[in-house]
């Protein structure tokens, strides 16, 4: 019993420095949600990652069914919020189009991924 | 991570004339039923395990495809071993811990050990240390698009370094090849959460004519709620729930040359594996695969760290390299 106590102890000691460990960032939420379909263009797509971004090696963009950029190019890390990635949309017809994003979060580590949004008429 | 679980024995399940004390058949035989059962094995790499937008988890029982700084500690599992060659059952608890470094981004080392307890049916109980193993594994190949890694290893068992109230006194080298592919590029959204890992491995023992010579095989079936979350649709659940990964894994030890009479051993082991931040918990149940597995169901739960999250400029970053 005392060997598992010991065990225990350290595990919880490790367990509370993971807690406060800066931690690959992965996608937590975004709008438009993933996979969801939309009615009307939104005017942007906003995603939040769960650990701070390096503004300056994290980017998303949209591209379209043929694989077409066709965001607005102004991919941007939130000022106020770092673990927010926004981009600007213009008005997009209905059909099917993937977001694509490329992060690093501020303990250097790079993920990346993608989702697809629909747009509705 | 075990050491005994990775590397199963088959030889003590069916020794005739087994050393020391009266009750060595039996320590033997639970030792063999043990290391069909359990083998805990380590995590995420290079910086976890990323393919694309796949995320292979640490799995127990087998090891995963990546190489990566994490450490695994505490696991511990128990079981109950069948009576078996005269002598009485007995309940096992074991606790194991790896350790996994990276020498560059794609090539690591890990050591694993662990501590055994045994308590005989009839009364008395043993202890002591697993032999150690300790492996080289190479990274060789990663397709992000189709989320697909494969890896390379050696691992080495040294035998006789543990305690000789527990230990099988044999070691052994083994030549394995891991893979793992995520399911994302199926057109079916809802099974492209799905992901299989695997293993094959070829235990060379140092004594064949004792021990024979056997294949190992592991897979896994897992399904990522967390990839579902992020990369399919967003189903609002809860966070507890958008973080966990039920699993099943198999694996099987099939004796293949040298020493007569081994009967393949295995283990299958459904449960779930829950992801924090930069440490990830697991529980999955022990069924034995075949008869001569020789135990009772078992439980097996691991606390896993991810070491390049947490110290992301030193120990959790590889010696050459990023």
């Amino acid at each position: 019993m005392r060997r598992i106590a010991v065990l225990l102890l350290v595990s919880a000691a490790l367990g509370s420095s993971a807690a406060a460990a800066l931690a690959h960032a992965f996608l937590d939420h975004a709008i438009p949600a993933v996979g969801s379909t939309s009615h009307g263009s939104p005017p942007e797509v906003r995603l939040w990652f769960t650990e701070a971004l390096e503004p300056a090696f994290s980017a998303v963009k949209v591209v379209d069914a043929s694989g077409k950029q066709v965001d607005k190019g102004d991919s941007s890390v939130d000022a106020q919020d770092r673990k927010l990635l926004k981009l600007a949309l213009p008005p997009l017809a209905p059909g099917s189009y993937k977001v694509m994003w490329r992060v690093t979060s501020v303990d250097t580590h790079t993920t990346s991924g993608s989702y697809t949004i629909r747009i509705a008429p | 991570m075990l050491s005994f679980a990775r590397y199963p024995r088959t030889r003590c399940r069916h020794a005739s004339a087994p050393v020391g004390a009266a009750r060595r058949p039996v320590l033997l035989a639970a030792l063999a039923a043990l290391a069909a059962l359990i083998s805990v094995a380590p995590r995420h790499a290079a910086a976890h395990g990323i393919a694309g937008d796949r995320v292979f988890p640490a799995t127990i029982i087998i090891d995963d495809p990546a190489v990566g700084d994490e450490l695994s500690f505490p696991t511990f599992s128990t079981i109950h071993n069948s009576a078996s060659g005269g002598g009485p059952g007995s309940r096992e608890f074991d606790y194991g811990f790896e350790w996994d470094k990276t020498i560059t981004d794609d090539f690591g080392v890990n050591f694993n050990a662990g501590y055994t307890t045994l308590y005989f049916d009839g009364g008395g109980h043993a202890v002591g240390w697993q032999n150690p193993a300790f492996t080289l594994k190479y990274r060789a190949y990663v397709n992000a698009e189709h989320e697909f890694m494969t890896s390379v290893g050696l691992v080495r068992s040294f035998g006789g370094t543990g305690s000789s109230a527990v230990n099988d006194p044999i070691g052994s080298t083994t030549p394995t090849l891991y893979f793992g592919k995520g399911l994302g590029d199926l057109p079916v959204d809802f099974l492209r959460p799905f992901a299989v890992t695997g293993e094959l491995q070829y235990q060379i023992s140092d004594w064949p004519n004792s021990e024979a010579n056997s294949w190992i095989v592991g897979a896994s079936l897992q399904y990522s709620i967390p990839y579902l979350q992020q990369h399919v649709k967003d189903l609002g659940l809860p966070q507890f729930i958008g973080r966990m990964v039920p699993l099943v894994e198999v694996s099987l030890n099939i004796p293949s040359s040298g020493a007569s009479g081994g009967a393949m051993t295995g283990t299958i082991a459904p449960g779930i594996l829950y992801e924090g931040d930069a440490w990830q918990l697991g529980v999955e149940a022990l069924i034995p695969a075949t008869k001569a597995t020789n135990t009772g169901i078992g439980a097996i739960v691991q606390f896993h760290l991810y070491l390049d999250d947490i110290f992301p400029t030193s120990l959790g970053k590889p010696l050459f390299g990023k």
